[in-house]
């Protein structure tokens, strides 16, 4: 085999398969982000759910770029249906992280996949930062509609430094997922030959 | 010979994707209300030539409902819990526009035009077939999860014990995934997508006169509701 | 136009596949590789559209020539603008959504311009009348209609050499017709034809020899003639189907018994057409063959008795008891056609009594045992050859014991062989409380397991 580490067409087709299961997923936990408060929580839960994923498809394609490929197309995906450039700019910084990560591990170390699996899943975190970046604007609108008070409360919990804490999240989420993901692993996907 | 119904009201996908991201800035800055009924104006008739007429309308009264919001004085007293979801609501009104431009592309564009823009845009081999793959993929999936929830009920297999349940899921779902992975790359490298050379594309990216309009429109709009 | 030297192939369990293969095929010829489950000969089809060394790993020693090219020293997409390749299941060897663009994408690939894409396109609908089928959406073709344009983009393709790997395993009578109508186009045109079948009868008219292959080897190569000699007998001994088309000898349902579907009406989401039933009859104790073409409906009936369609509004009675959705579907079990959907657990063991309360353990060993699966009881249900885990999803079906059992496809794709030992599993289930459904085309196997046939042809109606 030449050209060992280049993409090929089996695993982009690849690529592309397991962004779909992982966009399906994100879009089923997302009702979650749907709910206000909870929100906060939602990169947390995506992680935990979306590890077993996201982990199968590092131990199918132990190449570089897969992992950045794939964790690019859902924020354009999202950026094609209405949201705003943020979220792609955000996930390249993200997903660039998350790519020496597992350059570091050589693309097949357990724990730098998990590393970097929980770095990727902050990418969503994006979503809410430019929620965060049409604060003022929002908050005006919360005044006008709900009241002072209500607003006020608000502008209390959704700040930078509880950003942070949701970033923290996420990458705790990321941690529990991979590590779900290799129990799977082990107990189901490598029993059955498929990775 | 087979003719695509080339529509003279459809941008391209690359106009409508350019103007999505146009859009976007208006979450960031407002633009007079008149230049904002406008926009919602312009979207409705692109919906409608292309035959989408309920979304036309649903768009020109959801609009409507959601300037009236903050008007409605009800609110201000209402239930704590009411006014988070109605939080909601007020975010929706910020993004509106990028994610109804967002819905106008993702209804009027068929995959053989996003794939023939994809290469207008010279985006690379490791975009564009991932992207092509899911086009083809979502369906299948969809299949997939049906005949995998078909079986788990033959079984009584319910979410009464959510950790099995998400098991019994997950795995069938990711194996059955991988299998069909494997025969699509299969028919794509018989389709010789691997091939060098320059791909030709039946359905070509046409620019149409839709194309200068729309985006000049668009971005009259925007710059005008944020001089007014 | 094919030469093959002395091949041999392995895949990574160090399971020598093909041992020794040497064959050469002459431009024009129609060769059908012949042989049991798991002889090699859907490998050697893949060794020479170079499927089995480039995508699944497999080792292989000796020389593949095509048209005078060593297929060693060619880039995949080299060898498939030499050969194009035709699937067992069109289910899901195509690319695209879109019926037409399915047929172009290869020429797309290759550069030619629009105009040549067009010649090709009204060149082919000559040949093949198939216009109704273009501009469609993929996912609403008929399992039939996706093997026609499966073969169609073969012809498109402009490639002189076709290989087929068991085209017809999920077609039914009417659509093995056209398939088999449309090869003997393509012969006519002087393409090369090489194709691996269990099912024969429909390949008679254009095959030129036919190797039968055993554990890896030629063990025989006859000419047209000799073959067309061999006795249904001497076929069946060789593990193949009849080669002339076999009659269904099964009665119509007799519309009596203590199982009574007074209505069942349905309406199909994508076209204006639904299922209407109205008071037919069913006795327990009897097996009955649900027919008709691809695409009627057969599995969605199914469903409807299962009681998982939601949208189906029916009045079914056992025993003058009226059955509820819920009821039915507590006393259903199901056989998938692709059983992968139903393997959940991480061994075999598990997978049976999943589900079950209170199993016995020697009862399961009992069962495993009877299947020919004691050996493989800790294995992951996934890691298992299909029939295999398809003999786990029966042992999971018997372990449920339940009043109205299916079977979707229990047989697609399978040698003469298989086909009797799943007929007897299948009769074997038979009981005086028990009514047995198996959706089916194959005639061979309708004939050898059920009592009476439903044709739901008689049931579509158009709303």
């Amino acid at each position: 085999m030449k050209n060992n580490k280049k993409l090929t067409v089996k695993d982009l087709v690849t690529i592309g398969i397991f962004t779909v299961v992982y966009f399906v997923v994100m879009f089923g936990v997302g009702m979650i982000g749907m709910v206000p408060i909870l929100f906060l929580i939602y990169p947390t839960i995506l992680g935990v759910v979306t590890g077993t994923i996201i982990m199968l498809f590092m131990a199918k394609v132990q190449k570089p770029w897969a992992i950045f490929i794939l964790g690019m197309i859902s924020p354009l995906l999202m950026f094609s249906m209405g949201h705003t450039y943020i979220l792609p700019v955000h996930s390249i910084i993200v997903m660039t992280i998350a790519e020496l990560l597992r350059k570091a591990g050589e693309y097949k170390s357990f724990k730098y996949n998990m590393f970097s699996f929980a770095v990727f899943n902050t990418w969503i975190c994006g979503s809410i930062m430019q929620m965060l970046l049409v604060k003022d604007r929002y908050l005006e609108m919360t005044v006008s509609t709900m009241g002072e008070e209500f607003a006020g409360s608000m502008e209390k919990i959704v700040t930078f430094p509880n950003m942070a804490l949701v970033y923290l999240g996420a990458i705790l989420g990321g941690i529990v997922g991979a590590y779900i993901g290799k129990v799977f692993l082990k107990k189901h996907f490598e029993k059955a030959g498929i990775v | 010979m087979l003719d695509y119904e080339e529509n003279p009201y459809n941008p391209n996908p690359v106009t409508k994707l350019f103007t999505t991201f146009l859009f976007g800035l208006t979450a960031f800055h407002q633009i007079n209300i008149l230049f904002e009924w406008g926009a919602v104006l312009l979207l409705s008739f692109i919906f409608y030539k292309n035959g989408f007429i309920r979304d036309a309308i649903k768009n020109i009264t959801s609009f409507g409902l959601l300037c009236l919001l903050p008007n409605l004085t009800v609110i201000q007293s209402a239930h704590f819990i009411l006014k988070m979801f109605l939080m909601l609501l007020l975010m929706y009104r910020i993004f509106y526009f990028p994610v109804t431009s967002g819905k106008l592309l993702v209804k009027t564009s068929d995959v053989g035009s996003v794939i023939s823009s994809m290469d207008k845009l010279k985006l690379p081999r490791a975009v564009s077939i991932p992207v092509a793959v899911m086009f083809r993929f979502f369906p299948s999936f969809r299949e997939e999860r049906r005949n995998i929830k078909l079986a788990m009920k033959i079984r009584g297999i319910d979410f009464k014990n959510p950790l099995a349940y998400i098991e019994h899921v997950t795995v069938p779902l990711l194996i059955m995934s991988s299998n069909i992975s494997d025969d699509i790359s299969k028919a794509a490298e018989t389709r010789c997508i691997a091939n060098p050379i320059k791909k030709t594309r039946y359905i070509p990216l046409k620019v149409k006169f839709i194309d200068f309009l729309y985006t000049v429109l668009v971005l009259a709009i925007l710059v005008g509701g944020l001089l007014w | 136009m094919v030469e093959i030297k002395n091949i041999s192939l392995s895949y990574k369990s160090d399971e020598i596949v093909l041992n020794g293969i040497s064959l050469r095929v002459e431009k024009g010829e129609c060769i059908l590789f012949a042989g049991r489950s798991g002889s090699g000969k859907s490998s050697i089809i893949n060794s020479i559209n170079g499927l089995a060394a480039r995508c699944d790993g497999a080792i292989i020693d000796g020389d593949i020539k095509i048209a005078g090219n060593d297929i060693k020293n060619l880039e995949l997409y080299e060898i498939s603008m030499l050969v194009s390749s035709v699937f067992q299941n069109p289910k899901t060897h195509f690319f695209n959504v879109n019926t037409t663009l399915e047929l172009l994408s290869y020429l797309e690939n290759i550069g030619l311009s629009r105009e040549e894409m067009d010649k090709r396109l009204s060149d082919m609908l000559e040949v093949f009348p198939i216009k109704h089928l273009l501009n469609r959406d993929i996912f609403m073709l008929s399992g039939g209609e996706k093997q026609i344009l499966s073969i169609a983009a073969s012809y498109i393709s402009g490639t002189n050499i076709v290989v087929l790997d068991e085209p017809s395993s999920n077609l039914d009578g009417e659509n093995i017709q056209i398939v088999s109508e449309m090869l003997a186009k393509l012969k006519n045109k002087g393409l090369t034809i090489l194709v691996c079948e269990h099912r024969i009868f429909y390949l008679m008219d254009i095959v030129d020899r036919v190797f039968l292959i055993q554990d890896g080897k030629i063990i025989n190569k006859y000419e047209r003639e000799d073959f067309l000699n061999l006795s249904p007998k001497k076929l069946n001994d060789l593990n193949l189907r009849d080669n002339s088309k076999t009659k269904l000898t099964v009665p119509e349902i007799s519309n009596e018994g203590n199982l009574k579907i007074r209505s069942l009406e349905f309406k199909f989401d994508t076209t204006n057409t639904g299922l209407s039933i109205k008071n037919l009859t069913l006795e327990t104790g009897k097996i009955y063959g649900i027919i008709g073409a691809n695409g009627v409906g057969k599995s969605t009936f199914i469903r409807c008795l299962i009681g998982v369609e939601r949208k189906s509004k029916d009045e079914i009675f056992l025993d003058r008891k009226k059955l509820s959705k819920k009821d039915r579907l507590k006393m259903s079990s199901l056989v998938m056609q692709d059983v992968n959907h139903q393997l959940f657990t991480d061994s075999v063991v598990n997978e049976v009594s999943l589900g079950i309360k209170g199993v016995q353990q020697n009862k399961v060993e009992e069962l495993l045992d009877n299947l020919e699966l004691y050996d493989f009881k800790d294995r992951h249900p996934m890691s298992l050859s299909g029939g295999q885990k398809q003999r786990v999803a029966i042992a999971s079906v018997v372990c449920k014991d339940s009043k109205l059992m299916f079977f979707d496809e229990p047989t697609s794709g399978m040698d003469y062989k298989n086909m009797i030992r799943i007929s007897g599993l299948v009769k074997g289930c038979k009981s005086n409380d028990r009514i047995i459904f198996i959706v089916s085309h194959d005639i061979e196997f309708l004939n050898a397991t059920a009592d009476y046939v439903v044709d739901i042809k008689k049931f579509k109606k158009r709303v």
